[in-house]
């Protein structure tokens, strides 16, 4: 334990530290958790956590991971903080805001709960299968049979229209399959809905395609380093989301308020004359 | 662990990412925690893409900076030597012109001296063509030796190593610890498969043919690449 906690001591004496400060800031800065201005007054916080708690965090260390990975967990736990603590401050600054307002953030000060950042998350991801699912319909389907995530019986009626009936039975069985069981069934599945013979192989090609271009999409212009894996785990928070609540659509809600305006023009008309 | 009352710690975190990074499942405790706790899961997440940031090798702009260029062309040009070098077969050309030379030489015009003579018959380190070749089994392939620097720089420690190479006799022991069905490939130094086999057994014995280098793939059921490795036989 003491080799390790030394490692950590020497990885704390190179650059290494402010290094991941700004790129852990710099993330939420492109995920505009951050307000661009805000930028170096965090990461000078961080910085400035980082070194006030630099004796406890080493005295619990205790070596059962790498130094780095560590550190980098401790930052991103330290930016989260920064965050909640100075979100309402920058929303009254900056009224224009990120779609949402200063009221949202949860009053819970614990120290992990991260509510406001998985909304943002949420809703960009969201937005982007909205767009995919326009190019093609099957690809959110298909990556939520993909991560074993349950589809909503609502959605699967849509997607699947007068064959709703014909593939209840193989997606019940899904659950109870293997890895490999569930990809011949959801081949099977595909290939009543489109009409196709599709076959295992070129489903699987077909999965990874849309994950790479969701990727794409959600690192777009650096805004996020997403793999394959951080993809499986959004997806999974999104489904422990829906759980609990619907996710917020930023179009939709502007949607909403287009009607409310247009409600209110058109009720103001006869006044005016 | 006391479900949602306590989250994870960052070492916690820091033990799921680095499990995550090298294809292996979370403990069971952290995966019944998270599997209720979107927080953590989250952080997780963040974690995760943040580690493999810090692991990824610079980015190069096109434009910015043209010395990688000129570093890439060089090394394209010594690379094409160096195997123009070790295959071709007409290694011996450059001594029969030389011993052609010597003799027309010693007809027509002044005598060469014998020491001369030995000198340029000793000058071409002519090497025996299957040693030649047995050199060429042992050339490094590009390509998957970037798969492999990639795979040695995801890696965190050393006792994290994915799958371990032991000698067995005149054959290698492959064993991981990647759970369920993996594929292994095993290609030699052009890049060529000459071995590959679906295993739920996490441990294959191979025993290759001739001596050379030889390139090995850890791939999961999804086709999703574990480990990219290689090994030597003598």
């Amino acid at each position: 334990m003491k080799a390790a906690r030394n490692q950590l001591l020497n990885l704390l004496e190179t650059d290494f530290l402010s290094r991941t400060v700004r790129k852990t800031v710099l993330r939420y800065v492109n995920r505009k958790a951050i307000p661009v201005r805000e930028l170096e007054d965090v990461e000078m916080s961080v910085i400035e956590k980082f070194i006030n708690q630099k004796q406890r965090i080493v005295a619990n260390f205790e070596g059962k991971a790498q130094a780095s990975t560590y550190c980098v967990a401790i930052i991103n736990r330290m930016c989260c903080e920064v965050i909640r603590k100075e979100w309402k401050h920058w929303q009254s600054v900056d009224n224009q805001g990120y779609g949402m307002s200063a009221g949202f953030y949860p009053r819970a000060e614990n120290q992990t709960d991260h509510t406001l950042l998985i909304d943002l998350e949420l809703e960009r991801l969201q937005r982007i299968l909205d767009n995919l699912v326009q190019t093609a319909a099957s690809a959110e389907l298909l990556l939520l049979f993909h991560f074993e995530l349950q589809a909503e019986a609502q959605f699967l009626e849509k997607w699947a229209g007068k064959y709703a009936a014909q593939i209840k039975s193989p997606i019940e069985k899904l659950s109870h399959s293997n890895k490999t069981t569930r990809y011949q069934i959801i081949a099977e599945i595909l290939s009543v809905v489109e009409g196709e013979n599709i076959k295992p192989d070129a489903l699987r090609m077909r999965i990874y395609k849309y994950m790479d271009m969701l990727i794409a999409a959600l690192n777009y212009n650096d805004q996020a380093q997403h793999t394959r894996e951080t993809l499986k785990l959004l997806f999974e928070i999104r489904a422990q989301h829906l759980a609990t609540k619907p996710v917020v659509k930023a179009h939709n809600s502007r949607n909403y308020a287009n009607y409310v305006v247009l409600f209110m023009l058109l009720n103001c008309l006869p006044w005016m004359n | 662990m006391d479900e949602l009352k306590q989250h994870l710690t960052a070492e916690e975190l820091a033990i799921a990412v680095e499990r995550l990074q090298i294809g292996q499942s979370l403990p069971e405790e952290f995966q019944r925690h998270l599997n209720r706790c979107a927080s953590c899961k989250y952080e997780l997440m963040t974690v995760l893409e943040l580690s493999d940031v810090e692991e990824a090798p610079p980015k190069i702009k096109l434009g910015q900076n043209r010395n990688w260029m000129a570093v890439a062309a060089v090394a394209i040009i010594l690379l094409a030597v160096g195997f123009y070098w070790v295959l071709s077969p007409s290694q011996d050309l450059p001594q029969k012109q030389l011993t052609q030379l010597t003799t027309e030489t010693a007809d027509t015009a002044t005598p060469i001296k014998d020491s001369a003579i030995e000198k340029i018959n000793k000058t071409p380190d002519k090497k025996p063509r299957k040693v030649v070749l047995a050199q060429a089994n042992y050339t490094l392939n590009v390509d998957l030796e970037k798969l492999v620097a990639r795979s040695q720089s995801q890696l965190r420690s050393a006792e994290a190593n994915p799958v371990i190479v032991e000698k067995l006799g005149t054959g290698f022991h492959l064993s991981w610890k990647a759970a369920g069905v993996s594929i292994i490939e095993i290609f030699d130094n052009n890049g060529v498969l000459i071995f590959s086999q679906e295993s739920d057994k996490q441990r294959i014995i191979f025993k290759p043919e001739n001596p050379g280098l030889y390139y090995f793939k850890l791939i999961s059921e999804d086709f999703d690449l574990l480990w990219c490795g290689k090994l030597e036989a003598r």
